[in-house]
């Protein structure tokens, strides 16, 4: 499994549509639309529509907003929601130059949200691509993954060694499922958080890596910090960062650590419910962690917080290459995600 | 049309909670900057679902090209058409409160449009067709059009419908938009075309100061305060005296404190919490966040709704809170803008409310 920063093909996406919530799509597609708007320049952009009607409904948009066709690609494929990094195929090289896609049993994050399409996303990409498909004998979510490449994996235990996803499953069995099917040689488990915690704070995940610590080279991670020790996550975030102090990469390296602010702006009232009376105040997951790294750009989340300057530069000295593109992300963040959650990229198969 | 000579002393604009025959809206294109219309279009589809039920939405689009893509965009989202029409007119950007007209209504049941010169907020920004909107809708409302020499925005203009016009100094009484006129000669005009008589005048802050807060209207009143009913005023507030707005807000509060209605009555003042929204795609200076003018009071009242801009912020529960608690009889609905807020407005700057003219 290749490091995202590495050269891609293209990425994936799953179109937004109602049937997770009443207006999802109006609330997610101007986001859907400036994504792709942004990735099609640099790769190409593979769509997800639910159903034919949505695919020339995409279409038209492409055409409208004078899009290159040869880089939109639409596949009719029945989803259940919009989480392709979670549900998506991940996707494998050789050093053959041979592609092939991974498929993880996806289970809707333990069994929370509706799952049948979106487990069937894998294997019906690779009957699309015609690349051969490995189904792993574990569950597990693409945002629970974050690799360097060479063989180090960092993972949150909370998130993959849980009954919820791998019932009776030891720690050495779904490592050594990681290894053969990921090629993964080293890995840092992180603690992540209870069950309890995690319902208090929203995660549906069991806190996915992709939130909270992201390899930006080999070995130098961004990871998610607050000094406000009064924060939920304080002692969360702080127990990973000691982890990642005393980790290593793969050839024994220490990892370079830089810190990325939290949002301050912690509360949000975006959501269906909480615009119309009763107003109620969520607890928002938002993070800067959770951007996207695609070729020549980086799809980072912003808020429209102060904090948000910050995060945006932080980036651009890891990614100096990169152009960071800023998109409004609340609304998302409201669903529990950002960009990265939604995203699932390609890589570019090189002999 | 029939033929009638209409004199603007008889007309008077009326609160925005009286009720709307419609309201207008300018579609954003991508003539403003790359990307322009998709990332906004969310808002702009939120606010016709929104409002749709209630009174007319009047799209004023680009073309026939961006009609069809908006009319397709609606049936896509299954808001449907209903109460929904188009009107092909070339527009500078999406700001119809302040490029818009000014509606106003007499006793006889009519309605007209005051068509004031729109300058760019001072020439800030280019204008050359948004400045000829007013005329245009006329043209296709077949209503009574009054040309006025003055630069005013409609976001510069707050009224009780009873006679009191609450407004800031700096984003009328400004040589940038009205050089060489007086406090007086631009009272006149206000009096002559929008019926008012009783000026309550804030301070306001202008250039060199509002940039600060990323405000290019020199302190709009509707972002300022606002009227909720005939006698009592929402006001910004921040307890923050470290924010740079809060010398502003200081000021028109005490200014505030002092008025009266046209009747002599006090204001009741009612504080609105100020969210601290930032400039999200901003790529020139990083290191430095730059503040937008973001507030809650930039609504719009709509028959039976409230539209309230949102922003993912810790205040806006308290704030929509506040604001339904003024308008018992209409359901407060959030929108959330935090793409659009970057650009120097939100909700209450992206629409024109036109007033239902009710025979006396």
């Amino acid at each position: 499994m290749p490091a995202e920063r590495e050269p891609h093909e293209g990425t994936w996406l799953q179109w937004p549509h109602d049937g997770p919530f009443p207006d999802e799509q109006i609330r997610l597609e101007s986001l859907w639309l400036a994504m792709t708007d942004a990735l099609h320049d640099h790769e190409t952009v593979h769509i997800v529509a639910v159903d034919e009607r949505q695919g020339e409904h995409i279409q038209h948009q492409a055409t409208y907003y004078g899009w290159d066709e040869s880089s939109i690609d639409i596949h009719v494929i029945e989803t259940d929601d919009v989480w392709a990094r979670d549900n998506g195929p991940i996707f494998l090289v050789n050093d053959c130059g041979e592609l092939a896609i991974t498929a993880w049993n996806f289970n809707g994050w333990g069994e929370r949200y509706p799952f049948n399409n979106d487990r069937l996303v894998p294997e019906n990409v690779a009957a699309a691509l015609s690349i051969p498909l490995f189904t792993a004998p574990i569950t597990l979510e693409g945002g629970g993954l974050e690799v360097n490449g060479k063989g180090t994996l960092i993972a949150t235990r909370s998130s993959i060694i849980n009954p919820n996803r791998n019932p009776g499953k030891s720690q050495a069995e779904i490592e050594a499922a990681l290894k053969e099917y990921l090629g993964i040689k080293h890995i840092i488990w992180l603690s992540g958080a209870s069950r309890e915690f995690c319902d208090a704070v929203g995660s549906d995940t069991d806190l996915h890596i992709d939130g909270y610590a992201r390899f930006t080279d080999e070995s130098t991670v961004v990871y998610t910090w607050t000094d406000d020790e009064s924060n939920i996550f304080y002692s969360v975030l702080k127990q990973h960062r000691d982890e990642l102090r005393s980790a290593t990469t793969e050839s024994g390296k220490p990892l370079t650590l830089i810190p990325l602010p939290k949002p301050e702006n912690a509360a949000y009232s975006t959501l269906n419910n909480s615009t119309r009376p009763p107003f109620e105040t969520t607890s928002s997951l938002a993070v800067y962690a959770n951007f996207y790294i695609a070729n020549n750009i980086v799809l980072a989340p912003v808020y429209g917080d102060i904090n948000d300057a910050r995060a945006k530069s932080i980036l651009a000295e890891q990614f100096p290459n990169r152009e960071i593109i800023g998109l409004p992300a609340s609304v998302l963040a409201d669903m529990g995600g950002m960009m990265h959650c939604v995203t699932q990229q390609q890589p570019i198969i090189m002999e | 049309m029939t033929e009638i000579s209409h004199n603007p002393n008889d007309f008077y604009m009326p609160a925005e909670w009286e009720p709307h025959e419609g309201t207008w809206l300018q579609w954003p294109q991508d003539i403003v900057y790359r990307g322009y219309e998709l990332k906004l279009e969310r808002i702009w589809l939120n606010m016709v679902e929104a409002l749709h039920d209630h009174e007319n939405v009047h799209l004023v689009v680009s073309s026939e090209r961006q009609q069809e893509q908006v009319a397709n965009q609606l049936l896509y989202h299954k808001i449907g058409l209903k109460n929904v029409d188009f009107h092909i007119i070339p527009t500078n950007d999406v700001w119809v409160r302040d490029n818009g007209p000014i509606f106003v209504v007499n006793d006889e049941g009519d309605v007209a449009i005051t068509d004031w010169v729109f300058n760019g907020w001072g020439d800030r920004f280019p204008y050359d067709l948004d400045d000829k909107v007013p005329a245009a809708i006329g043209m296709e409302l077949e209503i009574p059009v009054f040309q006025v020499q003055m630069v005013l925005e409609a976001g510069a203009v707050d009224v009780n419908s009873k006679g009191t016009f609450l407004a800031t100094k700096t984003s009328i009484i400004d040589p940038y938009r009205n050089p060489g006129m007086s406090q007086s000669d631009i009272e006149t005009v206000l009096s002559k075309y929008l019926g008012v008589t009783n000026f309550i005048w804030l301070t306001g802050a202008g250039r060199g100061e509002c940039d600060q807060w990323g405000d290019e209207t020199d302190s709009h009143i509707d972002i300022v305060a606002r009227f909720v009913d005939e006698s009592t005023v929402l006001y910004n507030w921040t307890n923050n005296l470290s924010d740079p707005r809060y010398k502003m807000l200081a000021k028109s509060l005490d200014e505030l404190s002092t008025a009266t209605t046209e009747s002599g009555k006090p204001l009741t003042l009612v504080p609105l919490p100020l969210p601290e929204v930032y400039q999200t795609s901003s790529m020139t200076d990083w290191r430095n966040s730059s503040l937008t003018d973001a507030a809650y009071s930039n609504y719009l009242i709509a028959n039976n709704v409230v539209l309230v801009p949102v922003y993912g912020h810790k205040n806006d529960e308290h704030s929509l809170k506040i604001i339904a608690e003024h308008f018992p009889g209409r359901e407060v609905i959030g929108i959330e803008v935090v793409a659009l807020i970057e650009h120097g407005g939100a909700i209450g700057c992206v629409t024109q409310p036109q007033p239902l003219p009710l025979k006396k």
